[in-house]
């Protein structure tokens, strides 16, 4: 799980939001903060998949769904 | 949905509440959906027209279930049970011509019963041979009725192809064709409706499968509470809490639910009606003269359309707190987000969270996944958000100022989606005083941009709409 998310976090801070300087908490808010805006999301998906080989539907990319960095690592863990 | 309707449901919502299992209250809800969707529907001018929309909005579901649905339905017997359920209440609420003149659960006199089963055995006939297809494996069923559910919304909202639908059914009728009007043709719910029946075709083309009993169905498209203005809940979720049935208990729903319909009612018939007093509307945008009352007018219609439809939502998802569902949030202080793509998060937040589902994100998807040719991000954000907007805004009507306004936030999400790319970590990097400064000034932006737009929504004409922005400026 760690691991995922420190993958993720540096995908998130370097590819997606261009910003080395941030760091993100795993338990942080990221969607429903407005940090991730959609297309951000569908890049994030994009990521997902091509990393962990795990597909985020698309009807899946709300705060419903996941919020966090946590969330995010627990539902690629479940269908990994 | 008025306040009698409101009444009447909150009370018959309860009473099926306390009935002892989720199998009695399933039943009751199933016959409730029914007769709702006939009660709610307004009289129209064409004869018996307001009796077919219901019946066909009823017969539509059916035949959906049937283009989507793997159970075979002749092997499934809680369908059967459903199916005889939804006939029996269709050929009740068909009866009820012989009570009285006018409608008890329908609009006006139902038509006589020969004409009606016809129509109903032709449905279920069609329901049937559609689920044959889907048992071989086939998605074409599915795709047909997408292509038909956008049809119908296409006339439905374009007001000259309304009009035409009115004169043929008006001749059909012997009735006169010269009195036809747009506004004739008043499908209630349908928006909503269809988006309900789309997101489950759509889903089921993509391979994902849907157990559902052909009466949770009915009751997931067209539950009472949210038949007129929403929440569109997905499928998926609704479904799933329905069958379970309430996990809380009902004393603390029926407190929680009558205050979310309180505060519901106090905004849509308190601050909504007092509001549209002084609003700008389609009748009085040519009686500004003077500036400051134009710009007043104006923010009160933002403020008026904001509690009445937040005020609408509010009744809905306290209503379905009655009964123990949970609907979800359409509306999230709209009007205090700091820029406009925090602002489509948080208005009307089912619908778009619905167009994002279906539309913006397979196109980003695809757009986005194309490595052999792949296009600048710019030109993806411009493509996807004008996509996006620009059906929003067509959802509403297909009229050249609700394209305008679906334009107009489609570039104002697209501007603002570039500038947050150059400015996120610069803005990160400030200090907390002034990210509290520029928040405010964003938020005051946004509120200014958005009530702007609502000019093109709200009067009907673009020579009306661009004479009312020379008297603002």
């Amino acid at each position: 799980m760690e691991d995922i998310i420190d993958v993720l976090s540096e995908k998130i801070t370097k590819n997606l939001l261009k910003d080395s300087k941030l760091k993100l908490d795993p338990s942080e808010p990221l969607i429903s903060t407005g940090l991730l805006d959609s297309f951000n999301l569908v890049d994030l998906a994009l990521i997902v998949e091509e990393e962990f080989g795990v597909r985020i539907e698309d009807f899946e990319l709300n705060a419903d769904t996941f919020d966090t960095l946590e969330d995010l690592a627990q539902i690629i863990a479940e269908r990994q | 949905m008025q306040l009698p309707d409101i009444f009447l449901l909150a009370f018959l919502l309860i009473l099926a509440r306390l009935l002892p299992n989720q199998q009695l209250r399933r039943g009751a809800m199933l016959v409730s959906s029914c007769v709702f969707v006939f009660m709610f529907q307004p009289v129209l001018p064409v004869r018996e027209l307001d009796f077919s929309f219901p019946l066909w909005t009823i017969l539509l579901t059916i035949c959906v279930y049937g283009a989507f649905s793997r159970q075979n339905p002749l092997r499934s017997r809680q369908n059967l049970i459903d199916f005889g359920i939804i006939l029996v209440s269709l050929l009740l609420i068909s009866l009820t011509r012989f009570i009285t003149y006018d409608g008890i659960f329908t609009a006006s006199r139902p038509p006589q019963l020969l004409r009606i089963l016809p129509v109903i055995a032709a449905g279920a006939a069609a329901a049937f041979a559609l689920n044959f297809a889907v048992q071989k494996g086939s998605k074409r069923p599915a795709q047909i009725f997408i292509i038909l559910i956008l049809a119908v919304l296409v006339i439905l909202k374009t007001p000259h192809l309304a009009q035409l639908f009115s004169q043929t059914a008006r001749s059909i009728n012997g009735q006169s064709t010269e009195l036809a009007l747009s506004s004739d043709i008043r499908w209630f719910g349908f928006s909503y409706i269809a988006f309900r029946l789309l997101s489950i075709l759509i889903d089921s083309t993509k391979g994902r499968k849907a157990e559902l009993n052909l009466g949770d169905f009915l009751v997931y498209v067209c539950f009472p509470p949210t038949l007129s203005a929403g929440p569109i809940d997905r499928w998926d979720r609704f479904t799933k809490e329905y069958i379970t049935g309430p996990k809380s208990k009902i004393t603390e729903d029926i407190l929680s639910g009558f205050g979310q319909i309180a505060l519901g009612l106090f905004h849509k018939f308190i601050l909504a009606d007092a509001l549209a007093k002084m609003a700008l509307s389609a009748q009085n945008a040519q009686e500004f003269i003077h500036t400051g009352w134009a710009w007043a007018a104006l923010f009160a219609y933002a403020l008026q359309i904001f509690f009445d439809f937040s005020g609408y939502s509010e009744i809905a998802i306290g209503l379905g707190t009655l009964f123990g569902m949970h609907l979800p949030k359409n509306f999230d202080h709209p009007y205090l987000k700091a820029d406009l793509t925090k602002f489509w998060s948080s208005w009307h937040m089912t619908l778009t969270q619905w167009i994002r589902s279906y539309v913006f994100n397979p196109l980003t998807r695809t757009l986005r996944g194309n490595k052999e040719h792949p296009l600048p991000q710019w030109l993806i954000i411009l493509i996807t958000q004008l996509t996006t907007m620009l059906l929003i805004g067509l959802w509403h009507g297909v009229t050249l100022n609700f394209v305008i306004w679906g334009l107009w936030h489609g570039i104002g999400l697209f501007v603002h989606q570039l500038y947050s790319r150059k400015t996120g970590a610069w803005l990160r990097s400030m200090n907390n005083g002034f990210q509290k400064v520029y928040t405010v000034c964003s938020t005051l932006l946004t509120i200014l941009y958005v009530s702007l737009g609502w000019v093109w929504f709200v009067v009907p004409d673009f020579a009306g709409a661009a004479a009312f922005f020379g008297r603002l400026f």
